[in-house]
């Protein structure tokens, strides 16, 4: 989707054109829905707080600017949402044994063992971390772009996307998901074949 | 040793390509991987860590999704609205009570500039609460004595009317003639007498009336 696009579907929603913002909705609901479960990890709570993102992006739609990509200014605002939403749970500890039910439940709906320990390891993971991870493995964005979601630098971007891969990474090859790694049996010389029998 | 050091250093370059998308998995194939078992478990980590990603099944919103977005924006935007028009009337308050403010302030920091500039008047004495109640009593008074003559004068009207040419009182004589002594302490008899006559003296229809004689 071009940014002019972007813009000019922008320019209908201030207009306040609802078949407008039915279309902006749709275009983004995947992104915004998707970061939503990876960061709260819990569906509900994403459901919600989706819905208030674009509650949210909607308000501020006028103050966007036309000059940059629509899609990390939503993501960024997506990632404000979930920050806010759990820094909210912190504060409802009682939330949180459901959060973990919630949790744990969902890598059992992944057959594959290999996907549910990846999701295991990424929701265990530090927030900031988390959010380079998903937004760069799972949405796809750039170093530029996610620098521009979440108002960091580049350096810190990568920095911090490295030592996500490396968590991961550290873990499967503990928990023995990588397969043997036997080296390729070399083909030797029929003539320094030893001689039997 | 060098020479598979610097291999190394160039396998995690490119794992890290591969990780970043800019090489395809299939690059992490190389000689190098034969003879280093370190960088073959990290390809084949890496390799695992991708499919295992690539595995992950699409997160969709639940359905019907943006229906329930919209009808919660356009609230949203109704409350909005409502919240700027509250903003806009406190302000335009704020903005009145300031300007009002101003101009009281204004009109008050005149006077003591008035003051000071005519050539003729003292210096002002600082304010006291003494002379303030001073002030304060003398505009009542002022108040007061207008109500109170709107009230008497239909009274003072009254005795215009019956103030009526007639006899001059009488004087009562008493016999014997009592010389009246010097002293200011008159009896009880004669000051009885009196104020018969001012009685008879003020309300003129009882001169008509016919002298008792004492």
């Amino acid at each position: 989707m071009t940014a002019d696009s972007d813009a000019e579907l922008v320019s209908r929603c201030l207009l306040g054109e609802s078949a407008a913002m039915r279309v902006l909705v749709e275009r983004f609901q995947n992104d915004v829905f998707g970061v939503c479960v990876r960061l709260l990890r819990h569906s509900q709570d994403a459901e919600d707080v989706a819905q208030e993102v674009f509650v949210r992006v909607f308000r501020s739609l006028n103050r966007w600017d036309a000059t940059r990509q629509l899609r990390p200014w939503i993501l960024g605002i997506t990632i404000n949402r979930c920050r806010t939403a759990m820094a909210k749970r912190v504060r409802r500890p009682e939330l949180v044994d459901h959060l973990n039910e919630t949790a744990s439940q969902k890598p059992e709906d992944d057959t594959h063992e290999l996907t549910a320990e990846i999701r295991t390891a990424v929701d265990e993971m530090r927030a900031d971390y988390r959010e380079v991870f998903v937004l760069f493995h799972e949405h796809g964005q750039s170093y530029e772009e996610i620098s521009a979601t979440i108002d960091r630098p580049v350096g810190t971007i990568k920095t911090w996307l490295h030592r996500a891969r490396t968590e991961i990474l550290t873990r499967l090859k503990r928990r023995g998901l990588v397969p043997p790694t036997e080296p390729t049996p070399k083909k030797v010389p029929e003539h320094t074949l030893p001689v039997t029998g | 040793m060098n020479e598979t050091l610097t291999s190394c250093e160039q396998f995690e370059d490119a794992i890290h390509r591969v990780l970043d998308g800019d090489l395809p998995p299939a690059a992490l194939a190389v000689p190098h991987v034969e003879v280093c078992p370190t960088c073959r478990e990290s390809a084949a980590t890496v390799v695992a860590m991708l499919a295992g990603l690539q595995a992950l099944p699409p997160i969709e919103p639940p359905p019907g999704f943006a229906t329930r977005v919209l009808p919660a924006v356009v609230a949203e935007r109704r409350r909005s609205d409502v919240r700027r028009s509250v903003r806009i009337a406190m302000a335009s308050l704020a903005a009145a009570v300031v300007v009002a403010f101003l101009a009281i302030h204004n009109r008050t920091a005149d006077r003591p500039a008035m003051v000071v500039k005519s050539p003729s008047l003292p210096n002002a004495a600082p304010p006291s609460v003494g002379r303030s109640f001073a002030d304060a009593g003398s505009a009542v008074v002022s108040l007061t004595r207008r109500a109170t003559q709107e009230s008497l004068s239909p009274a003072r009207n009254l005795f215009a009317s019956l103030d009526t040419p007639r006899p001059l009182p009488i004087p009562i004589s008493a016999s014997p003639v009592v010389v009246p002594s010097a002293s200011p302490v008159q009896p009880i008899t004669n000051t009885a007498k009196r104020a018969l006559n001012l009685f008879i003296r003020d309300v003129g229809g009882f001169a008509s009336l016919p002298q008792q004689k004492s």
